[in-house]
């Protein structure tokens, strides 16, 4: 009975996920529904849509796996900075004028010095990650100015910086599939370590967890599926903590549905919803205009996580 | 032989491990907690170590348990296992569970040793059973942060429970635990060091 139910809750996420994107499919710009255009479909949407579901989903579970290492219901890669250092990284990239293939890279070198530092930090690491991003994008900035005496490349570094799916398609999604395969590969394998130590680093060492390797490998995995959503779809701020917290309501509380690998399942699929949203709202609200798909997560997600934080105060004030 | 006690039938009577503590120091943010302090805790025998707040009985307990380096002096422990898991297992002084999990899954952290991610049928219906002794069997699907303290505290000492090592370290495990709940888990304390289990028990309370 309770694994039927805590399947069936996954099932209904995957059927809303491909419901998803099939009305992306459709969608044509400026909002005409059923649109079966069948070349703009394959040419154009086909790709935008893989492309927003994929990067939604891997910062879905990036964020699981960041709530889950750090044991902070309100931790995910933009709140501690991992996805602006990740995209600094990016920018001084194509700032410098390098070519668009070595993002990936860039973008987990990025992701990994600022875990480093979050990691180094974490006794405050909400505020660790506040100076992280606010630094990071303040010398995104000067780079961007630095960058202003070419228009042409200016422009098309603060698109990127934005969140824009437009113009982006299948060599972008290659670039970023290795990296996002194996940090998928890594984050499932870590699950059942990650669950008990959830229970606290200490803990999960009496029980014969070797705790050390485990977090360099949730690490890794965090800043791999990072830097795959960062090369693919751009800066997309607060999917990874509005996923997993939905994740966590979804289903409500039954024996396994709380495990890590079950968030982080539940995550991808909330993730890539939310992220083909955004997309549809991005290229149907201001039409003909497009507007950026990360200013519309992040219009979405300031709100959530101010309501995250006001739960959490009331919690705190009941106990 | 001791016939079988009719709780927690997975704890198999067995001939403990001590542990032989020999002039420990520990230091804790300048105040010396502990100078010169030995101790012989030996096999199937319950060992109370009661101070005051402050004094140090947690910081001495995670010395035992392997998790804190004493500034001094020696820890051994008398006894063979494969694993350091299946030798010590601890209940931390505070429950802290600051992301929600099933209290069945709490629990079955404890039995990492034998299921190392994969847990069988076997281990949950372990989990169950020391959940029961307990009593709070019918707790096993609530979220772990939705429990009451002296509930949470007691998931908590099933999870070590389920560990079944040769020694278990408890700190202050009757902490917010109601005159019923303390009976039982009394109870299990006894049971466990009547199968040959090294107990050690801090509390800043002498023992009823």
């Amino acid at each position: 009975m309770k694994i039927k139910a805590e399947m069936s809750s996954t099932t209904l996420l995957i059927a809303a996920l491909t419901a998803t994107f099939t009305l992306s499919l459709v969608t044509g710009v400026s909002g005409s529904f059923l649109d079966s255009d069948n070349e703009a479909i394959v040419q154009f949407r086909l790709p935008r849509s893989t492309l927003a579901m994929l990067s939604g989903g891997f910062l879905g579970v990036a964020g699981a796996l960041t709530q889950n290492l750090f044991r902070n219901p309100l931790a995910s890669p933009s709140i501690l900075g991992i996805e602006a250092g990740g995209s600094l990284a990016v920018t001084a990239l194509l700032v410098a004028g390098l070519s668009l293939n070595l993002a990936p890279i860039a973008a987990l070198a990025g992701c990994l010095v600022a875990l480093m530092l979050v990691l180094t930090f974490r006794s405050n690491l909400i505020l660790s990650g506040l100076a992280i991003s606010t630094a990071a994008g303040s010398v995104g900035s000067l780079l961007l100015s630095i960058a202003l005496n070419d228009p042409g490349r200016a422009v098309s570094v603060l698109q990127w910086l934005l969140g824009s799916l437009s113009g982006r398609g299948w060599s972008d999604l290659m670039r970023a599939i290795p990296f996002a395969a194996a940090g998928l590969f890594m984050s499932w394998r870590l699950g059942p370590a990650l669950d008990t130590m959830m229970l606290g680093s200490q803990v999960a060492t009496s029980v014969g967890v070797d705790v050390e390797r485990k977090k360099l490998t949730a690490v890794t995995a965090v800043a791999l599926l990072t830097a795959a959503a960062i090369t693919g779809g751009g800066l997309l701020p607060f999917v990874g903590l509005i996923a997993p917290h939905l994740a966590r309501s979804a289903g409500g509380y039954r024996a396994g549905s709380l495990k890590s690998n079950s968030i982080a399942a539940k995550s991808f699929c909330l993730g890539a919803i939310l992220v083909m949203f955004a997309d549809l709202i991005a290229r149907t609200a201001a039409g003909p205009r497009e507007l950026e798909t990360g200013v519309i997560t992040g219009v979405i997600g300031g709100p959530f996580f101010l309501w995250c934080l006001w739960r959490q105060q009331r919690k705190e004030a009941r106990t | 032989m001791t016939p079988a006690h009719p709780i927690l039938p997975f704890i198999h009577q067995a001939r403990g491990a001590g542990l032989k503590v020999t002039d420990l120091r520990l230091k804790d943010r300048g105040a010396i907690l502990a100078d010169g302090y030995s101790a012989d805790f030996t096999d199937g025998k319950i060992h109370h170590i009661t101070a005051p707040n402050g004094a140090g009985k947690s910081s001495l307990l995670a010395c035992l348990a392997g998790l804190l380096k004493p500034d001094s002096g020696s820890i051994a422990v008398q006894g063979l296992a494969d694993k350091k898991a299946a030798l010590i297992s601890w209940l931390p002084p505070d429950d802290d569970f600051t992301m929600p999990q099933c209290a069945i899954d709490v629990v079955l952290a404890g039995r990492w040793r034998f299921h190392l991610g994969r847990p069988t049928l076997a281990d949950q219906g372990i989990a169950m059973q020391c959940l029961d002794a307990l009593g709070i069997g019918d707790l096993h699907n609530k979220a772990s942060t939705e429990l009451s303290s002296g509930q949470k505290r007691r998931v908590n000492l099933a999870r070590v429970i389920a560990q079944d090592a040769a020694i278990i370290l408890l700190d202050e495990p009757f902490r917010g635990l109601d005159a019923n709940a303390r009976h039982s888990c009394r109870e299990v304390i006894m049971v466990l060091a009547d199968r040959g289990r090294t107990i050690i028990v801090a509390d800043p309370l002498p023992p009823e």
